[in-house]
């Protein structure tokens, strides 16, 4: 091994300890829980092959890449991965709201699954990943003002759906209340690595 | 009361998840680096949905079908097409002979992106939610190099101030969040070390080049969407409907390619006239879409029966709903497209541009450095 790869190395060793917990999240949030460790080391193996090209900070590259292995794992000639056997079951963008939020909050999780899918992943994203706009655009692919734009409607979109998921079980509550994606208050990703690498 | 993405975090499920434990990580970095390891199934590429088109199902153009005459099922190829309405401005489009303003490869394509929409905020008025709709507007324009061989630039501006559509009046309301900071109201130039002909085209992202090898012929021209669009969307052919909007968003598509993409759509079932007069940006057009909606939203492709000239597209509101309190009609939102050719990109935008360091992954995803 030449001094290069042992930097390469210790680099990616980095990387991956920096964001293991993020990516991990991003997985559980997605796939059913036998799946979530198959598709960390895939984009892990990405990010290896291609870690000349990620940038800083790599959160958002590795949920960008993790949303291609997801997009091409759920494509029916990509069956013969595991994982993709697995989800082809689910349709083209399906996501099976995982136990958690179905027990914590099955309002919410049936409206994440009514939305069409590009908004219930944008909402995820705002939420869970905590990405800006311009991050979303990043992973998703597309512009800033259109993921701005996506947010907006998507948020409608929700309200709307809760509202009429609420009305139906309860007549006190309507829940409805949205902010505008500019008035986040979350957090940025994570910040910079201190390695020269 | 939680707003959206209160709720949803609170309802995270992976707020317990802990960091995998030193084991596994060593596993990870050990499969992550293993040259041996097999090579993963060669990827294919990704593609944006747009997803407004997408909301059309396909039971509503079954039963369009029905309502077609027997001169327009003559007329077209496959089962069925186009309402006679629709059929006949499509028809009528597609056979004007507009050429293209004559452009030259070392010129530019000014193509300007007009849009206007409803954002919604939730806050508190005397300890009581309320949500307050605003309409905003924005402008993009984009300098394409004709060739396609030279980066593009794009200059992104919000064009009035909020206004008010649904939400108490009194007092005055806080201006949204979104226009309040100086950044959303100035100019964002940018553009990156990478060119159109660098980047995989797709109907989402066309390139010059990519317009230029696809078929005139309308039954190729078929062809090539329906397959594209196989496997795609609530049904092939509403998603036939989704990529030729999304080619012709572009506003690069040039006339010979539009009418075809026009005959195609003609034989599209389900495709009829939304809208007979639809305005946008000051230019009055016919709106042609799925008659289907969903969520109480319709999305339909503006054209100039005049010109033969895709004005834009817009959604609107057709159903009322709690979610969204304003008058059936109401226009959700909407951008108007327009093209001219232009010499040169102007120095001012030149000097301004932050510029992105971009490159092509191997499956043919366009991975930027964002600058700040």
């Amino acid at each position: 091994m030449t001094t290069d790869d042992d930097r390469d190395r210790v680099c990616f060793e980095a990387l991956v300890e920096q964001t293991q917990q993020a990516l991990r999240r991003y997985a559980v949030r997605r796939l059913p829980p036998d799946d979530v460790d198959d598709l960390v080391a895939e984009v892990y193996a990405t990010a290896w092959r291609r870690r000349d090209a990620i940038p800083d900070p790599p959160l958002p590259w590795l949920y960008r890449t993790a949303a291609h292995h997801l997009a091409h794992a759920r494509r029916a000639e990509a069956r013969r991965t595991r994982l993709a056997a697995r989800l082809t079951g689910s349709g083209e963008h399906g996501w099976v709201a995982p136990v958690e939020i179905a027990e914590a909050d099955p309002d919410l999780a049936a409206v994440l699954a009514a939305l069409p899918a590009a908004d219930a992943e944008i909402l995820r994203l705002a939420a869970w990943e905590e990405l800006s706009p311009t991050e979303i655009a990043y992973v998703q692919g597309g512009t800033a003002g259109a993921a701005r734009v996506r947010l907006h409607r998507a948020r409608r979109r929700a309200a709307a759906l809760l509202a009429a998921a609420e009305s139906a079980t309860t007549t006190t509550s309507t829940a409805t209340s949205h902010r505008p994606p500019t008035a986040r208050a979350t957090a940025a990703p994570s910040p910079a690595q201190e390695l020269s690498c | 009361m939680l707003t959206m993405q209160e709720r949803l975090r609170a309802a995270d499920p992976a707020r317990n998840i802990p960091p995998y434990d030193a084991a596994t990580v060593a596993a990870l970095l050990d499969r992550a680096t293993d040259p041996q390891r097999d090579a993963l199934p060669a990827p294919r590429r990704t593609r944006a949905v747009h997803r407004g088109w997408a909301l059309a199902t396909a039971a509503a153009g079954t039963a369009l079908a029905l309502t077609l005459g027997p001169a327009v099922i003559g007329a077209v190829t496959g089962t069925g097409g186009a309402t006679p309405a629709a059929a006949q401005l499509l028809t009528r489009a597609a056979d004007i002979t507009v050429s293209d303003p004559p452009a030259r490869a070392e010129q530019y394509y000014r193509i300007t992106t007009r849009s206007t929409g409803i954002s919604e905020e939730g806050t508190t008025r005397d300890g009581q939610p309320v949500r307050i709709g605003w309409r905003t507007s924005s402008e993009s324009i984009q300098y394409v190099a004709v060739d396609g061989t030279r980066p593009t630039y794009s200059v992104d501006r919000t064009t009035t101030d909020p206004v008010r559509v649904f939400g108490p009046g009194t007092p005055a309301p806080p201006p949204p969040p979104s226009s309040s900071s100086s950044s959303d109201r100035s100019v964002h130039v940018r553009t990156t070390n990478l060119a159109p002909v660098d980047i995989p085209a797709t109907w989402q992202v066309p390139t010059p080049a990519w317009l230029a090898a696809l078929p005139r012929d309308t039954d190729a021209l078929r062809a090539r969407m329906y397959a594209d669009a196989a496997g795609h969307g609530p049904s092939t052919d509403a998603e036939v409907l989704v990529i030729a909007a999304d080619v012709m968003r572009s506003g690069l598509v040039p006339a010979d390619l539009r009418a075809a993409v026009f005959r195609v759509l003609r034989t599209v079932p389900g495709v009829t006239v939304t809208s007979e007069q639809a305005t946008l940006d000051g230019r009055t057009g016919v709106g042609i879409g799925r008659s289907e909606d969903r969520n109480g939203l319709r999305q339909e492709l503006v054209i100039d029966p005049a010109t033969g000239q895709v004005l834009g597209e817009r959604t609107l509101v057709v159903k009322e709903s709690e979610g969204l309190p304003v008058p059936v009609g109401t226009v959700f939102a909407e951008s108007a497209v327009s093209r001219t050719v232009v010499d040169r990109i102007p120095e001012q935008v030149r000097a301004s541009a932050t510029h992105d360091r971009c490159e092509v992954t191997p499956d043919g995803g366009v991975l930027c450095r964002l600058s700040q």
